[in-house]
């Protein structure tokens, strides 16, 4: 429960946040008021142009950062973390259905795929989030996502070894569900700030 | 003065109450000091009267009495192992009582406990004295086997056999003359009242009391008149163990030990050698059955399942649950500082994800045998008769008992279970379902499921023929038959056949197996002397089956023998259409063979096997029960036999039909022992230990067993029994032939990324110590 109220909030507060702060950047709407800035995109949401743009970014993000081969690191890491966000979080972390059953052998398998792409993430394109080369709030949130996955990883091992007795097993499943929410909320900041640093220039 | 009358009789009851309270009291109280006392006491008989042993007819002590003085024994009598029919509050469920009748293919489980799929001995129509009867071999004496003079059905003989009291030293002995044995042989005597003396070894009980007329009571006395066969029963007490006032010191162990608690409690694997046992590693860690089925003087013993807690509002009892002693009950989750009784070792459970400890029981991966594609079939003591010791054979191999089969409990936890399948004679009357009892169906089945005690009679009788120095066989299809101690038929040896498949009569001389009656040419001028003596004699026996089912013949080639006035007459007859020679009936319809087609099928099929009944047998004896009115209110019954999990009935044309019906579905019980090293726990092995594409824990099969043989028993998948889903348990199960390249990938990926957070580590650290800075470049 104390996780579910936590994640909730967690996950409230940075919508809350994020979008504020695109209110704040979003100069043509300053004459709406932040709420019904809030519903106008929302509404958005539910249209198909937002989604198309969402794919055109994504597209290019994916063409400009991962040349060739590389694009399946990218896809596997984006897709991979998705399906782990819906089967984790929606399955698991809010309650709707134990995490059980064919969700959680799918969710352990994309876990594998995501901690290789991850890996391989890092390998080419960790030199760009120096903290000399990139903005620190940009590194930073990419080194702690890194660190979560680190500890996701981590404790996903420790619950499948058969040496790690059952208390053991008991605190890292909750280390990993408190380092999947910090990765949300990192890769969502990560997000949000990179996209934002593309759009001043 | 009628006022002051009044208030003293009113002062007088109060104060009577109060004194009766305080001594009800007394005896449950228990004083503190932790020593057994010496029960050095005089004996009681169920008179009340003092026993002394040097009198002509002493009788049995009576442990109401005797033991009344300090232990409640009202008490003791509301306690588990007596409240089967008072109790209100039952439990989990438990292993039922098995009515066996092998002869009608009966096995029935029973029970006065309201548990699923056994039925209520009073749904049969069973009274407590027909209940006492067939199972107090292994019962403890009391509750319904000592029942009130209301309770009494008519054809029960309680006056001559005497209440079944509770046999206390049956569990509390310290003796090592405490003989089971001895306590089923006097109760199957009716010896009720003298059952708990002679097993105790404190007297030598003789006398048979169902031998007796239920009119005889123990104030009639020994009857002088008969010393052969209805002897009065009657016990010669041990001097020795009596002192100059009459004591006796009775060993008591006030914890039984654990050889008196499993001569009804044991179950081991069918087909062991007892020497290739291991015992609960509770035992073998020194612990007794009574170190965690405790009790007070109420004897509400504690069962120690999750959950009898709550059922019976005693707290205490989760002490005794596998987490009681194994993970404490305050500190939970801190191993080692929390042991609970004894300081049970504290399980890591290293690597077993913590879902499996929200849907198993701990007895899943820790009790019982290792699950099998075939199972466990174990045989128990009050299921299978044993522990009973004598000449005669107690035990039975039916009921098949099956363990360990997993089943999700009304809990949602799974749980390991033994598990049996039905089979009894029933009939269904509108919607309700009854089954009947084995005495109605043999008298309905006589000459259907006879077969071989009517064989046998044959073999009985020609064994006594004059001049047959040898033992009389049958010959069948390549078998022989012979005729056992038990009234049946063995089977003698299995060799190749005869070829008309016809009945052969043969005797065994010093190991040469002969014909009955030599070939020979009757139409000869000039006959054996031998041979005609011995057809003679033959025939002269067979008039001595009771009854004969004619006048016996001998057939052989157009000629006829057979007695007239005990003389051997010999006569031409023409050959009917449906030859017959050899030893024969002559009926009214004709001549009939000694033993029918029927009947040679039958012993067959069954004799030499555990199974008891044909398929032709069942479709016989449901003929006969539809033509025969076996209850008037119940004519209009359907009548059906169900067996290996399967209801057979009969159709509109009279052919055997075979049906799913939750009657025929198995009974299951948990199981809570034997409990193995936690070195051979499920799961040491590793998650393949259950999840792989073909484990049995997931995917074995309970096949259908009993006394019938068909090809048409129910089976049931063990995922069933758990409700689980099969084709996902078969996926779930693939998945970890690649969980070690996923467990790989993960290895790896950590490393990496662990490399690269490292060294972001080290740059910060060389940034803000300045080492970076520093560095010029060359």
């Amino acid at each position: 429960m104390i996780f579910f109220i936590t994640t909730s909030c967690m996950i409230l507060g940075l919508i809350i946040a994020l979008s504020y702060l695109r209110f704040r950047i979003d100069k043509q709407d300053k004459t709406r008021s932040y709420a019904s800035w809030l519903v106008h995109k929302t509404k958005l949401v539910f249209k198909i142009s937002t989604w198309v743009n969402i794919k055109k970014t994504y597209n290019s993000w994916k063409t400009h950062h991962y040349s060739g081969y590389k694009k399946w690191i990218f896809i596997g890491s984006t897709l991979s973390y998705l399906v782990l966000f819906i089967s984790g979080f929606l399955f698991s972390a809010l309650g709707l259905i134990r995490l059980q059953g064919v969700p959680l052998l799918i969710h352990v398998s994309f876990g594998g795929i995501f901690a290789s792409c991850a890996a391989l993430t890092l390998l080419f394109r960790s030199g760009d989030y120096q903290f000399e080369s990139s903005p620190f709030i940009i590194s930073g949130l990419f080194w702690l996502f890194v660190l979560s996955v680190f500890i996701l990883v981590l404790t996903a091992i420790t619950m499948m070894l058969p040496f790690v007795s059952l208390l053991w097993i008991q605190t890292a499943f909750i280390f990993h569900r408190y380092s999947a929410i910090i990765s949300v909320i990192s890769i969502s900041l990560l997000i949000f700030f990179t996209l934002k640093k593309s759009d001043n220039k | 003065m009628k006022k002051t009358a009044f208030f003293t009789l009113l002062l007088a009851a109060v104060i009577s109450f109060f004194l009766f309270s305080f001594s009800q009291e007394k005896n449950l109280i228990w004083n503190g000091s932790r020593t057994v006392p010496v029960h050095h006491i005089p004996l009681k008989d169920e008179l009340d009267q003092p026993i002394i042993p040097t009198e002509t007819y002493p009788l049995p002590y009576s442990s109401r009495f005797t033991c009344a003085p300090c232990h409640d024994y009202d008490t003791i009598n509301k306690g588990f192992h007596f409240n089967a029919a008072a109790a209100q509050e039952h439990g989990r469920a438990g292993e039922p009582w098995i009515w066996i009748d092998q002869k009608t293919g009966t096995i029935l489980p029973l029970s006065y406990r309201s548990w699923k799929g056994m039925w209520h001995p009073k749904e049969i129509g069973l009274s407590f004295w027909e209940f006492t009867l067939l199972f107090s071999r292994h019962m403890t004496g009391g509750g319904i086997s000592e029942p009130g003079e209301d309770e009494e059905s008519p054809k029960s003989r309680w006056v001559t056999s005497g209440k079944l009291e509770i046999n206390c030293l049956g569990c509390h002995s310290g003796s090592r003359l405490q003989n089971h044995s001895e306590w089923a042989i006097q109760v199957l005597r009716h010896n009720f009242r003298w059952a708990a003396t002679a097993a105790s070894g404190l007297g030598e009980a003789g006398g048979m009391a169902s031998r007796l007329p239920p009119t005889w009571d123990i104030y009639d006395g020994p009857n002088p008149d008969d010393k052969e066969y209805a002897i009065v029963p009657s016990v010669i007490y041990r001097r020795s163990f009596f002192d100059s006032k009459h004591r006796v010191f009775f060993d008591i162990a006030t914890k039984p030990e654990d050889r008196l608690c499993i001569a009804c409690h044991s179950v081991s694997p069918a087909g062991t050698q007892k020497y290739m046992l291991e015992s609960d590693i509770h035992s073998a860690a020194g612990l007794k059955c009574i170190d965690c089925h405790r009790n007070s003087i109420t004897h509400q013993m504690i069962r120690g399942y999750e959950g009898e807690a709550d059922e019976q509002n005693d707290p205490v009892r989760n002490e005794f649950t596998c987490k009681g002693c194994h993970l404490g009950q305050e500190f939970p989750k801190k191993p080692r500082l929390n042991s609970g009784r004894f300081g049970a070792p504290y399980p890591l459970h290293k690597g077993i994800p913590e879902v499996h400890f929200e849907k198993l029981s701990c007895t899943v991966c820790h009790v019982g045998p290792l699950p099998r594609q075939n199972y466990t079939r174990v045989m128990t003591s009050r299921a299978n008769r044993m522990g009973i010791f004598g000449i005669a054979r107690w035990y039975t191999d039916m009921p098949y008992i099956s363990e360990p089969v997993y089943i999700k409990d009304e809990n949602g936890i799974i749980t390991p279970n033994r598990l049996m399948w039905p089979a009894f004679w029933g009939e269904i009357k509108g919607e309700i379902l009854k089954p009947l009892k084995p005495e109605k169906i043999k008298d309905a089945g006589s000459g259907i499921l006879d077969v071989e005690n009517r064989i046998a009679a044959i073999l009985l009788a020609l064994s006594v023929t004059e001049g047959l120095e040898g033992t009389p066989l049958l010959q069948y299809s390549g078998k022989s038959f012979k005729r056992n101690e038990d009234g049946e038929l063995s089977v003698f040896s299995n060799s190749s056949g005869t070829p008309d498949n016809s009945a052969v009569w043969l005797f065994n001389k010093n190991n040469t197996i002969l014909p009955l009656i030599s070939d020979f040419d009757p139409s000869a001028e000039e006959q054996d002397p031998d041979i005609e003596m011995r057809i003679q004699n033959t025939l002269t026996t067979l008039l001595t089956i009771d009854p004969p089912p004619g006048s016996p013949v001998f057939l052989h080639r157009n000629f006829l023998y057979k007695l007239v006035d005990g003389y051997l007459d010999k006569s031409k007859y023409t050959k009917e259409k449906e030859m017959i020679s050899g030893l024969a009936w002559e009926t009214d319809k004709g001549f009939e063979p000694l033993v029918s087609p029927f009947q040679l099928q039958t012993i067959y099929a069954v004799t030499g096997k555990e199974q008891t009944l044909t398929e032709e047998q069942v479709k016989r004896l449901l003929n006969v029960l539809a033509q025969r009115n076996i209850d008037p209110d119940l004519n209009k019954s359907k009548y059906f036999y169900i067996s290996s999990g399967k209801m057979f009935t009969l159709n509109e044309k009279g052919e055997l039909q075979k049906s799913d019906h939750s009657a025929a579905a198995p009974v299951v019980w948990p199981l809570g022992h034997q409990v193995r090293p936690a070195q051979q726990s499920l799961g040491t092995g590793g998650c393949k230990d259950c999840h792989t594409v073909n484990s049995p824990f997931f995917f074995s099969i309970v096949k259908g067993t009993g006394p019938l043989i068909t090809q048409a028993s129910a089976s049931r998948s063990a995922s069933s029994f758990m409700s689980l889903d099969k084709p996902y348990q078969k996926i779930f199960g693939l998945s970890f032939t690649a969980r070690p390249v996923l467990k790989f990938i993960l290895i790896i990926a950590a490393v990496v990324i662990a490399l690269f957070i490292f060294i972001i580590v080290l740059l910060f650290l060389g940034k803000i110590s300045g080492l970076l800075n520093n560095r010029s470049p060359r």
